[in-house]
């Protein structure tokens, strides 16, 4: 089945290709974002190789000198974090809330002290925390010890009872020693702890080394605290209680180092407030900031990187939607087109989490690339894949040797803001464009469409099913292509129109025209006729004059039809019984025809309809003249009226030769004649038909010639409209 | 002698009807355009003027001949034959004050029949009273044979002398249906049924413009026409 395709819908498929537009913005806006994301890779760099420069040579900021290539080891070698909140000393660690979860615990050693082969059956643990404030570092111990061993008050030695051993590299390298022994809960400054063990009867209080023992359900808190500058970068503690509830000695030690000897002392990692303030300088650059030593431990961080989108500038349509809040552009963007752009545009999500999991230290492939001395930069996800986090980091060099690196991080969402602002700011003015463009193609289609179909309807009704001109054609008054057609059309049907007119009337110019030299002939002969002549002159004078009366009458005949349609034209309707005339007709054409058989199939009824009575008749005497001529003698000629509903039908049935196939609307033509030979003894011009269907015509009756169903002879139908039906 | 202009472009035409005009007895002048005719016409008018529409150049010049002629004299009969012969040229001649309107078919004789007749009734126009034999009075129609003339309820009409022979032949034998043919050949013309239609037509008008109930030519369909007496006798 052929798909009816029209002009609109081809254009409107062929303008579909326009939507492709908004498809290579798109494709353009992401070439382009690649392009801005390398070039965030190269500033992020910058920023991290500023960063770096400025802590370049300066081995102050750093541990230079722990090079142990073991690296370093939880618990083993120890981190001050960072305390905002000011401390204080009551053994509770209510104030450490910030840092609880960076503890290090220390279970229980079986290395005793001295070699007992008892097993010990007092398990003693402790959780050890460390903060620095304000220039002091603070300690907390929490020691699991349901069994303590405390000091007597009049006991002299220190190590006798529990007690909590520090041992920590002075900033000159020395190693010092403290301990920590109380007889009660409560305030306590450490002792230096002697040369030897067996001194610690010799106590030299340390001041600055002050803090609180405070007993707890499962054992006991030790808060502590000491200035900064007593400690230098190693640091360790060593836990001291008895091993066996039934006895006192003090054989369990737990410790975090070995704090025997300065070199296998634990290395304490404390930020640097240097290297911080530097960073909180650079924390302009809107990067989260992390400088970290060579054993990728955190030495100073900075920045938010729920702030950190980037260099990009914010959104310039904070300012411009302030300004006009209630416009009808903004409230269409609002109500429709970003509930579309949100479907195919990833937004930032600031609601994305990303925390270290330890943020002592970072040790991902970035950091490793970058203390191994190069630069590096990467994309990643973050922890929950909402947002892309973009990471450069950048190695420190002291003397040749890599002593840090330092680490920014920035998300991308500065820079996807950016991309959707200018996708969104594309679609909307291509969206614009193109429905724009559509309504008015539509539009302009729509008119050609209307035009064409005009121009087509117009043609059509121009001929009636007779292959006859109609009306008149008005030409478009349009200065283009198809007004073109349409005037050539009109062009057109006014040649054909003359033509058709010439074709009508050239029988009746022709009887015109002939009929000067016909009356010449004929008042020749006349006058000849008059004159004295023999018998043979006469015979000839005689056939001459029956010669031309034929000419005559076919000339007559020929103007008939103009003649009709004049007379037509002022035509005198009026109410008729269709029933009765057909009546008187019959009556009439028994008496002309009377070798012939008429016979009627009419109901008594009253059909009125609008008509010219002498019309009619000379209607029924053209179609009767017709059916007698072909019909044999013997065989009736029958006339059938019905009503249909507002419609009176006259049917004329007669017997014989049946009429050639596709052939019944040319009888209507004006001189088509088709007879078989034996018919064509008179002089036959084909106008009968023709005058009939001019009458039907101008009575707006409708006139049909076919075979009769049996097809043993022809039916003329005439559908007349009636007025009135009486039964 | 009664005398005949013949005015007609056609030489041929014009002098075949010119002998056999002569040969019944006529003075004939013949005149081949508007210019002659109307100046031989300002000298001496003829007694009857047969008149081509179609003169020469001049598509009406017959017309605007008989137009002049009508101003020249009132009575003077004017038969108008043509090849024209379509309703609107017809309307147009008789209109004009032509007292025919005739096509080049028509026969001599049927011609010579109708000249004459036209002559007999323009002499007795003014003469003596009818006489009782000639008068035919078909309730208030009279017909007067002699002088050619037809009234109605007293009233003269103006008619052809094709109309007074189709209304005679129609009237002289009332409530009898006379065929289009039958009419044909008592009007002493040959020609098609739809002229004899068109006759009656004016015939049915020029009644009616008299009497507004005239309704005494019945059409009877297939057949012809009849003349039913439907009034009292004005006599």
């Amino acid at each position: 089945m052929a798909i009816k395709v029209g002009l609109r819908a081809k254009l409107f498929i062929l303008s579909s290709l326009f939507l492709l537009l908004p498809w290579f913005a798109y494709q353009f806006v992401i070439e382009m974002e690649s392009f801005l994301k390398s070039g965030q890779q190269q500033t992020l760099l910058g920023t991290t190789s500023g960063i770096a420069a400025a802590l370049h040579e300066r081995s102050s900021l750093f541990n230079t000198d722990i090079n142990n290539n073991e690296g370093i080891k939880q618990g083993h070698d120890l981190y001050v974090y960072n305390l905002e909140q000011p401390m204080i000393l009551d053994g509770e660690k209510n104030d450490w809330q910030s840092i609880i979860n960076f503890k290090n615990h220390y279970p229980t050693q079986s290395t005793a002290l001295t070699d007992s082969t008892t097993k010990g059956n007092n398990p003693v643990q402790f959780e050890q925390t460390l903060g620095k404030h304000n220039g002091y570092l603070y300690a907390l111990f929490e020691v699991e010890n349901p069994y303590p061993l405390i000091r007597n008050a009049d006991s002299p030695q220190l190590n006798k009872a529990d007690h909590l051993i520090i041992a920590m590299s002075s900033p000159q390298g020395e190693l010092k020693r403290y301990i920590v022994s109380v007889t009660s809960d409560g305030w306590f400054n450490a002792y230096r702890y002697p040369e030897n063990s067996l001194y610690t009867t010799q106590r030299h209080r340390e001041k600055s080394i002050q803090g609180i023992w405070k007993t707890t359900s499962t054992g006991y808190n030790i808060e502590l605290r000491f200035p900064l500058n007593l400690l230098g970068n190693k640091l360790g503690f060593q836990l001291n209680t008895r091993s066996n509830i039934n006895s006192n000695n003090i054989d369990q030690q737990i410790m975090t180092s070995n704090l025997l000897d300065v070199k296998r002392l634990g290395s304490v990692l404390i930020p640097s407030p240097e290297i911080k303030n530097l960073l909180q300088a650079m924390s302009h650059t809107s990067s989260r900031l992390w400088v970290v030593d060579k054993f990728q431990r955190v030495i100073a961080n900075t920045g938010d990187i729920h702030q950190a989108k980037g260099i990009w500038p914010d959104s310039l349509n904070d300012i411009e939607q302030s300004k006009q809040e209630d416009s009808l552009w903004l409230t269409i963007q609002k109500q429709f087109l970003s509930p579309i752009y949100e479907l195919f545009l990833d937004k930032p999500d600031p609601s994305f989490t990303d925390i270290k999991e330890n943020p002592t230290r970072l040790n991902d492939a970035l950091i490793t690339q970058a203390l191994s001395g190069y630069s590096a930069t990467q994309w990643r996800s973050s922890q929950d894949d909402k947002a892309s986090i973009l990471s450069a980091a950048q190695p420190i060099f002291v003397n040749g040797q890599v002593v840090g690196a330092v680490l920014a991080e920035e998300t991308n969402h500065g820079l996807l803001s950016l991309r959707n602002e200018t996708l969104e700011k594309l679609f909307n003015v291509l969206f614009t464009v193109l429905i724009v463009v559509g309504i008015l193609l539509f539009g302009f289609m729509s008119t050609v469409v209307k035009r064409i179909r005009h121009l087509r309807d117009q043609s059509e009704a121009m001929l009636d099913q007779n292959g006859r001109l109609t009306g008149h054609f008005l030409a478009s008054k349009q200065q283009d292509e198809i007004g073109d057609l349409s005037r050539s059309m009109e062009d057109m049907i006014k040649r054909l129109g003359q033509y058709h007119q010439y074709v009508e009337q050239l029988s009746a110019r022709l009887s015109h025209e002939l009929r000067t030299p016909v009356a010449i002939v004929r008042s020749s002969l006349e006058n000849l006729a008059a004159l004295p002549s023999d018998s043979q002159q006469q015979k000839y004078v005689i056939r001459s004059q029956q010669g031309i009366q034929r000419l005559n009458k076919i000339l007559t005949n020929m103007s008939e039809a103009s003649r009709i349609e004049q007379s037509l034209s002022h035509l005198d309707k009026q109410n008729i019984d269709l029933n009765e005339l057909i009546k008187g007709c019959i009556q009439g054409y028994q008496m002309i025809y009377p070798n012939n058989v008429f016979t009627e199939d009419a109901s008594s009824t009253s059909i009125l309809i609008e008509a010219d009575p002498d019309f009619i008749v000379q209607l029924l005497d053209k179609l009767v003249h017709n059916a007698v001529e072909f019909s044999p003698q013997e065989q009736a000629i029958s006339f059938s009226i019905q009503v249909q509903q507002q419609h009176a039908i006259l049917n004329i049935e007669n017997k014989g030769p049946l009429l050639v196939e596709g052939t019944q609307q040319d009888l209507f033509q004006s001189m088509v004649s088709i007879r078989p030979e034996a018919h064509q003894h008179n002089a036959h011009l084909g106008l009968g038909l023709y005058i009939a269907k001019m009458i039907c015509d101008y009575h707006d009756a409708d006139l049909r010639i076919a075979n009769n169903p049996d097809l043993t002879g022809v039916t003329v139908t005439i559908t007349f409209p009636i007025i009135q039906h009486k039964p | 002698m009664k005398r005949i202009a013949i005015i007609e472009d056609d030489l041929a035409i014009r002098e075949n009807y010119r002998d056999v005009m002569i040969r019944h007895g006529y003075q004939v002048d013949g005149y081949q355009d508007r210019e002659q005719a109307i100046q031989a016409f300002t000298i001496q008018l003829p007694d009857l003027a047969i008149i081509d529409v179609g003169l020469g150049h001049e598509y009406d010049g017959g017309f605007l001949l008989c137009q002049q002629l009508r101003q020249l004299s009132a009575t003077i009969p004017i038969i108008f034959l043509t090849a024209r012969d379509n309703d609107f040229d017809t309307i147009s001649g008789l209109r004009l004050g032509a007292d025919d309107y005739l096509s080049k078919e028509i026969g001599l004789e049927h011609l010579m029949v109708r000249i004459s007749a036209l002559f007999r009734r323009a002499n007795l126009h003014e003469s003596i009273p009818a006489t009782e034999d000639s008068v035919v009075v078909r309730g208030a129609l009279v017909i007067d044979n002699d002088k050619m003339q037809v009234s109605w309820n007293s009233t003269l009409l103006d008619v052809t002398i094709t109309e007074f022979w189709i209304i005679h032949a129609l009237a002289n034998k009332p409530s009898m249906v006379r065929s289009r043919q039958q009419l044909m050949s008592e009007a002493n013309m040959l020609v098609d049924d739809n002229t004899i239609t068109s006759h009656i037509k004016r015939i049915r008008k020029k009644f009616i413009q008299i009497d507004a109930n005239f309704d005494e030519i019945k059409a009877i369909y297939g057949m012809g026409y009849r003349w039913d007496v439907t009034t009292e006798s004005v006599r």
